[in-house]
């Protein structure tokens, strides 16, 4: 039986599964290129294309690709996976940070304690020779804080004072609850514990107002 | 590694990293058209089977089963892109490719980078087909096999996209 001849249209449909050797009956195909000039310049065109495809080089991985794949199985599941993600690296960079910072902060030299330094502290209430009522009858002293292994003493006339003393960071206020009128000596000791070293710092002031004897 | 190494499989995992990586990673390159998605996608397709390789019965080549975790992993990653969409032909057509770049000292070499080029543009379902014939030399029949397709539909999309291939080329040609 004799198949309809093909137009140009028809054969150019067919060209490139003819020229890939894929068409089931090239017959009517290679009958029509006897007599159309025009489609066999497309057959050789696209066996231009078929050629150039066919030995087209690939392209290559990335080098280390290979270690990278061989790497991640070895870990945990997921792990590579989870390095690559945006967030992951967020994380990571913030416990950086943190973690650098904790490091300054824990790596920060400490106050050193100076031995060296001099026993020093001062009377800041009240001066000397102040006449005070007895009701502010108080002292308020400050010594030198990075010396915390220093004893300090705080001391009313001849005795060790049996009132209130509040100390905080080298501060030391201290208040009597009842006091006589008349003359008093207020002072402090500072000890060093290690070399023995004493010093003292006195006050001398008039109470008014307080408990007459 | 070594323990992933089945008697019944003639290869160990690594010895098929060894063997398909470069398909692979080609394979993935023409399909996301970026060559750091595509590195990622290859080792990412490679955890896979090794994850599943304990179950791989080797009923077909590893060739197969691989090609087949590819291209479901890549689907569903340019999916999810948004960047596999279905493209007419006549849309096709009516784009204007850019020129060649045809310059007096034309190589070989830049010749089939423009033809790779061109391969990249492809929409996806001819792209499949055209790096599966040409570049993996896989045949009708296992195309098919592997997109689940017809044999008949593996050949005209096929033909369809030399067609395409052909017009876009037209250029080429007309200046070699």
């Amino acid at each position: 039986m004799n198949k309809k001849p093909l137009n140009c249209e028809e054969a150019e449909r067919l060209i490139p599964l003819y020229v890939a050797g894929l068409l089931d009956d090239p017959a009517p195909l290679e009958a029509h290129l006897k007599t159309c000039r025009a489609c066999r310049e497309k057959v050789e065109r696209e066996r231009f294309i078929e050629d150039t495809l066919r030995t087209l080089k690939p392209y290559q991985p990335p080098p280390g690709l290979k270690e990278d794949i061989l790497k991640a199985v070895k870990r945990p599941h997921g792990f590579s996976r989870l390095v690559r993600q945006p967030l992951f690296w967020t994380f990571i960079g913030t416990a950086t940070v943190i973690l650098i910072l904790a490091a300054l902060f824990l790596a920060k030299p400490k106050p050193k304690l100076l031995e060296a330094a001099p026993l020093t502290g001062e009377v800041l209430f009240p001066t000397q020779d102040a006449v005070i009522l007895a009701k502010d009858f108080k002292l308020v002293f400050v010594y030198a804080p990075e010396r915390p292994d220093i004893d300090v003493s705080v001391y009313l006339d001849d005795g060790e004072i049996t009132g209130t003393v509040k100390s905080v960071d080298g501060l030391i206020v201290y208040q009597s609850p009842k006091i006589d009128e008349g003359y008093h000596k207020i002072w402090v000791r500072l000890k060093d514990r290690k070399t023995g070293e004493e010093k003292e710092f006195q006050r001398l002031v008039y109470v008014i107002g307080g408990e007459k004897k | 590694l070594d323990e992933v190494k089945d008697p019944k499989k003639e290869e160990s995992f690594e010895e098929v990293i060894e063997r398909y990586l470069p398909r692979i990673f080609n394979l993935v390159y023409y399909r996301v058209e970026d060559y750091e998605e595509a590195r990622d996608l290859t080792q990412d397709i490679f955890l896979k089977a090794f994850k599943a390789y304990p179950s791989f019965k080797g009923n077909s080549s590893p060739y197969t089963w691989l090609y087949r975790i590819a291209l479901n992993h890549t689907t569903n990653y340019l999916k999810k892109r948004g960047r596999m969409k279905n493209v007419s032909l006549d849309e096709i057509f009516e784009k204007n490719p850019e020129s060649f770049g045809y310059t007096e000292d034309f190589k070989s070499e830049l010749r089939e980078e423009h033809i790779r080029e061109k391969v990249m543009q492809l929409p996806h379902i001819y792209r499949d087909v055209i790096v599966l014939f040409y570049f993996e030399s896989m045949s009708i029949d296992e195309i098919s096999r592997l997109l689940n397709v017809p044999q008949g539909t593996v050949k005209s999309r096929l033909s369809r996209g030399r067609e395409v291939l052909s017009r876009w080329l037209k250029e080429l040609w007309e200046k070699i």
